[in-house]
């Protein structure tokens, strides 16, 4: 029995030890691929030049002597190309994986299906229709604006109608909402293709359309960035919030509700910060499949399924994995860009299936 | 201690179908009472409206006094607790985190869990007789195993009432005997314990009170020996039952069919 019950507190502390050694990697780790993702490129910048550039941009003059030469030497050029095209491209990149990490990962315990992922209630093709629309419209090409804002009204349009559809009484059946969103989504990608086969003879709005629904970060500013990061931010901390509502859901909802959760409410909660997390990253990076399927999966067999634990990590972990893809799909083909969501799928796929390999090898021996 | 659980003549519908029927009984603390019945009787129906899970069409489950759809889930979740049949487990969550979330109705949304949460779900794993499981995945479990977890997570919550449906439908013999057991050590202690189960036989032995439902009216309400009568049992379930006593005086029923 003692050494029964060593073993156990063993258990607890080795799952703690486990999350401190997941941060201790991925932190420096994040700040390394950010660094590598601006440096890296047609014109290459060494990090001094990439930090002076942050340093003239961010700390007020009289700070800047302390800096010496390098921030003479800083070029409008070098600004132009730090400041202005490559740090916005990789935040944006950092939020919409963590917005896509951490969508996901709710998806997975709100459906309590680990195939489930973000774009599952419609959210995710409703974003790209309002996208598709800014292209056919031609307003995405008059101003940085109704590109993201239509996605995101998008998003929210195909929830509230999948959300109507499924909801009887202040019920919302999960099996109904799956049924409904599903074919919300299918009819709304069908409106995405036919606006596209529409505009196929004018060719650069079919490139534009087709790029979008590829998900690329080409050309993205910081007003994309802000757009985006203040969804991302608040929905992280929504399901963090709901972290622990979020277990008791993935028991059942009877269990959850005789152990006192109040279910539809904290459904309702969690289903719209999904399609807050889902429409923000949408909206400014278009359709970038497998980082919510594959992230919040990869967090939950290193560090267990407690989604308090799970959402940041996969915030986190999901901004690494895409900063990585974007700079491989910048670099890996000059001049070419490779579009961003081939690359996620590309590197996602065999990446997940050497864990779930792993996860079943471990789990039969 | 005073947590009474009443049903005063509820009746529940579902997509137009009335399963439940002007239902009345009272919950009795230090007691293991059985729900029985036919399937689609209204067994788990009627635990469910009891445990305030689904909604009543007539009637009032009273609780504490007052119609429990007037308490929080979380107040009713401190003193009831329910067990569903349901006893799927997808991730892989231990077993020292699935009897934790019992502590949820106790806890504040950040609170972190204190050295009582921690008692009351040892208590809980020690009582159930899984504590040597508790670093374990969930979803590696048995059939038995997990089915005592469960339990164990309700109890982490120190409810007065326990509510379990149908727990032994999936074990065999010698873990259906356990987790009967554990009931009845439970009524002992003073829960009030209300089972919705299939063998007669192990109500004739386990069980105090039982409640015998058809077609969602009950049918028959008492003692063991008073309800578990062979006209009854024919009545509502159509098999002639025969009434044997052992060796020992406890009372064993055999069942033939009519046809």
């Amino acid at each position: 029995m003692e050494i029964k019950s060593a073993g156990m507190k063993g258990a607890g502390v080795k799952q703690r030890l486990r999350v401190r050694l997941y941060y201790s990697v991925t932190l420096p780790l994040l700040a390394i691929s950010i660094l590598a993702a601006i440096s890296i490129g047609s014109t290459p910048l060494p990090w001094r030049t990439i930090v002076a550039v942050c340093a003239i941009k961010l700390l007020p003059a009289s700070w800047l002597t302390a800096f010496g030469s390098d921030v003479s030497t800083i070029t409008a050029t070098d600004q132009l190309v730090v400041w202005i095209i490559r740090i916005p491209r990789v935040l944006v990149a950092a939020v919409v994986g963590a917005g896509l990490g951490s969508a996901g990962a709710i998806m997975q315990g709100l459906f309590r299906n680990p195939l489930a992922e973000p774009g599952l209630m419609g959210i995710g093709p409703g974003a790209a229709l309002g996208g598709v629309l800014a292209f056919v419209t031609g307003w995405s090409s008059r101003s940085v604006l109704p590109l993201p804002l239509l996605a995101m009204a998008g998003a929210l349009l195909a929830l509230g109608l999948v959300y109507a559809m499924a909801t009887r009484g202040g019920v919302t059946p999960i099996a109904t909402l799956l049924l409904a969103g599903v074919a919300t989504g299918s009819l709304v990608s069908a409106l995405s293709s036919l606006l596209l086969t529409l505009n196929i003879a004018n060719w650069q709005i079919a490139q534009e359309v087709i790029f979008w629904m590829m998900g690329g970060l080409e050309a993205r500013t910081w007003t994309h960035f802000w757009l985006c990061a203040p969804f991302v931010a608040m929905g992280l901390c929504a399901g963090i919030v709901e972290g622990r509502e979020l277990d008791l859901l993935m028991q059942g909802e009877e269990a959850a509700a005789s152990l006192g959760v109040n279910v539809e409410a904290a459904k309702r909660t969690l289903i719209v910060t999904v399609a807050i997390l889902t429409g923000a990253s949408v909206a400014v990076a278009g359709m970038v499949g497998f980082v919510g399927l594959l992230v919040p999966h990869a967090i939950r067999m290193m560090l267990g399924p407690r989604h308090r634990v799970v959402l940041p990590a996969s915030a986190l972990g999901g901004a690494v994995f895409l900063i990585l893809c974007d700079l491989a799909a910048r670099t890996l083909h000059p001049p070419t860009e490779i579009r961003l969501g081939v690359v996620t799928a590309l590197c996602g796929g065999p990446f997940f299936l050497i864990l779930l390999l792993r996860h079943y090898r471990a789990a039969s021996l | 201690m005073s947590s009474g659980l009443q049903a005063c003549g509820i009746s529940v519908e579902r997509g137009g179908r009335r399963i439940l029927q002007a239902a009345s009984l009272e919950i009795a603390h230090g007691n293991f009472t059985a729900i029985i019945g036919p399937n689609g009787s209204g067994k788990s129906t009627l635990l469910k409206a009891l445990a305030g899970l689904w909604p009543v069409s007539a009637g009032e489950v009273m609780f504490c006094g007052k119609p429990i759809r007037t308490h929080s889930r979380r107040e009713i979740a401190k003193t009831i607790a329910f067990v569903p049949q349901d006893t799927r487990i997808d991730f892989a969550f231990t077993v020292a985190e699935i009897a934790g979330m019992g502590r949820y109705p106790h806890r504040g949304r950040f609170a972190p869990e204190t050295a009582a949460d921690r008692a009351a779900t040892e208590a809980a794993l020690v009582r159930c007789d899984v504590a040597h499981l508790k670093a374990r995945d969930a979803n590696t479990l048995s059939g038995g195993e997990r089915q005592r977890v469960l339990i164990a997570r309700s109890l982490a919550a120190q409810p007065d009432i326990v509510l379990l449906d149908e727990p032994t439908a999936s074990l065999d013999i010698e873990h259906a005997l356990d987790i009967l057991t554990l009931c009845r050590e439970l009524a002992h202690d003073g829960h009030a314990v209300v089972v919705a189960m299939h063998d007669l036989n192990a109500v004739a032995r386990f069980a105090d009170f039982v409640a015998l439902l058809d077609e969602g009216r009950i049918v028959g309400v008492g003692p063991v020996a008073d309800v578990l009568q062979p006209a009854a049992l024919e009545r509502v379930f159509g098999v002639r039952a025969e009434a044997v006593t052992d060796a020992a005086g406890s009372t064993h029923f055999l069942f033939h069919s009519l046809k």
